[in-house]
């Protein structure tokens, strides 16, 4: 009778012991389960019937720059799109212009800018998938000959198994944050797109 | 057998010492993690009034420039602003789930903008009151690839209630180191644009006085109000 109840206190024991070592380490590396990725513009055009020109406005998070999207509707239907900084240095400087059908608009993220205003991202929604567009705000090449870089295409060509769903905005002066999902379903994990050498960073976090 | 006895019997003391060191180390550890400050290595020096105009920040292993604090702008923009008129309750709201703040006076909305609450540890909820606010200050914790060091933080307002100390630091404040409002970036404080940190700053309780100013019993702090969960 003893004995049984020695080794039935053992076992216990042993049990009570496994459970709190178990307890510890799951409260030291708790991972936190990802949830639906939210995405959406922070500005639209807003067309009014009798108007043919809107334009949207953008400040910088320091209020010290600002980007604005000028449309014009022009009589064949296509739409003129203009893109243009002011600053406290630039009164006003021209960045970019596009023809475009109303399919390609481009719009202006919410957080378009860099931390550090040198350069801003926009969003042109094509028919298939978006492209993302990363430029300077003083209207200078980026790199080498060309005044922009586009960031979905690089990704295709690196990582097939996902598709870029949004990016979001500046985790840094030269970092993008990039959220994905899997091609085949599912969410996909978090980048970084550095401008400064055009390379992605898969990150262990997403970034929802 | 009394070998035996003696074997079981320093089995079962040992079981009972481990189990005891296991819930020990794991309330250590909750309770550790429930007090930590918001910048975990600049602490309580994150709490004082702090400009410097020469050093560089770092975040997310990026070298990032802080702005200048010119502090003969502040006194300007007192001036400009002049005495309320509007005498109707403060109070601000962050919702965690779409990482907004609203802020009111009365029922007229004051402000509404996105934030970036607590992705490294979380914003604390529940029902706070502004007890300080400072100019800029200097904020470092992390460690590792998370490790940041960031001079002349803006416009900082700290919040505290009885189950959150004002020692820990939780603050909103501005933000010149990331542009991803709307999505969880911080360690805990609720980063703001800078342009919206100075706006709330110069319209929230206590009144700001000279560039480190106190919550007393005659000018109280705006309630703040934070709910919800970080995506």
């Amino acid at each position: 009778m003893v004995k049984r109840r020695n080794n039935l206190l053992s076992l216990f024991t042993i049990f009570a012991g496994i459970l709190a070592a178990v307890l510890v380490f799951w409260g030291a590396f708790k991972v936190r389960e990802g949830v639906k990725e939210r995405t959406g513009q922070a500005s639209n055009s807003v067309w009014e019937t009798d108007n043919k020109a809107t334009e949207i406005n953008i400040l910088s998070p320091d209020g010290k720059v600002s980007l604005t999207l000028k449309n014009i509707k022009t009589n064949d239907g296509l739409i003129d799109q203009t893109l243009l900084i002011s600053s406290d240095e630039n009164n006003l400087t021209q960045i970019f212009t596009q023809n475009s059908t109303t399919g390609g608009l481009l719009t202006i993220p919410y957080n378009t800018f860099s931390p550090d205003n040198k350069y801003f991202f926009i969003r042109k929604n094509k028919a298939d998938e978006p492209e993302y567009l990363v430029m300077r705000t003083d209207g200078k090449n980026l790199r080498g000959d060309t005044k922009s870089v586009e960031i979905y295409g690089l990704f295709k060509e690196k990582y097939k198994d996902f598709k870029i769903t949004d990016i979001t905005g500046w985790a840094g002066p030269t970092l993008t944050v990039i959220n994905t999902d899997l091609k085949n379903g599912g969410a996909g994990p978090s980048f970084w797109f550095d401008l400064s050498n055009h390379s992605f960073i898969r990150l262990s976090t997403r970034f929802n | 057998m009394a070998q035996r006895r003696m074997r079981r019997q320093t089995f079962i003391y040992l079981g009972i010492l481990s189990v005891l060191a296991g819930l020990t180390l794991f309330v250590l550890q909750r309770l550790n993690k429930k007090d930590a400050c918001a910048n975990t290595l600049s602490c309580s020096e994150s709490l004082e009034f702090n400009v410097n105009n020469t050093q560089t920040g770092l975040f997310n292993g990026d070298l990032v420039n802080p702005p200048k604090v010119d502090l003969s702008l502040a006194e300007e923009s007192r001036k400009v602003l002049g005495s309320e008129t509007n005498t109707d309750k403060k109070h601000i709201y962050v919702d965690l789930n779409t990482q907004s703040l609203k802020a009111y006076q009365g029922n007229d909305l004051f402000m509404e903008t996105r934030i970036s609450s607590g992705k490294w540890f979380p914003t604390p909820t529940g029902e706070f009151a502004i007890w300080k606010k400072i100019r800029a200050t200097k904020m470092s914790g992390g460690e590792g690839a998370d490790y940041y060091y960031l001079p002349n933080v803006p416009y900082v307002m700290f919040f505290s209630n009885p189950q959150v100390s004002a020692g820990r630091g939780f603050s909103l404040h501005g933000t010149y180191w990331h542009n991803n409002f709307g999505h969880a970036m911080s360690h805990g404080c609720v980063n703001m644009r800078t342009i919206d940190a100075k706006k709330l700053y110069e319209w929230v309780n206590p009144e700001t006085r000279g560039n480190d100013t106190l919550s007393t019993k005659d000018d109280p702090g705006t309630i703040i109000t934070i709910y919800g969960k970080a995506p």
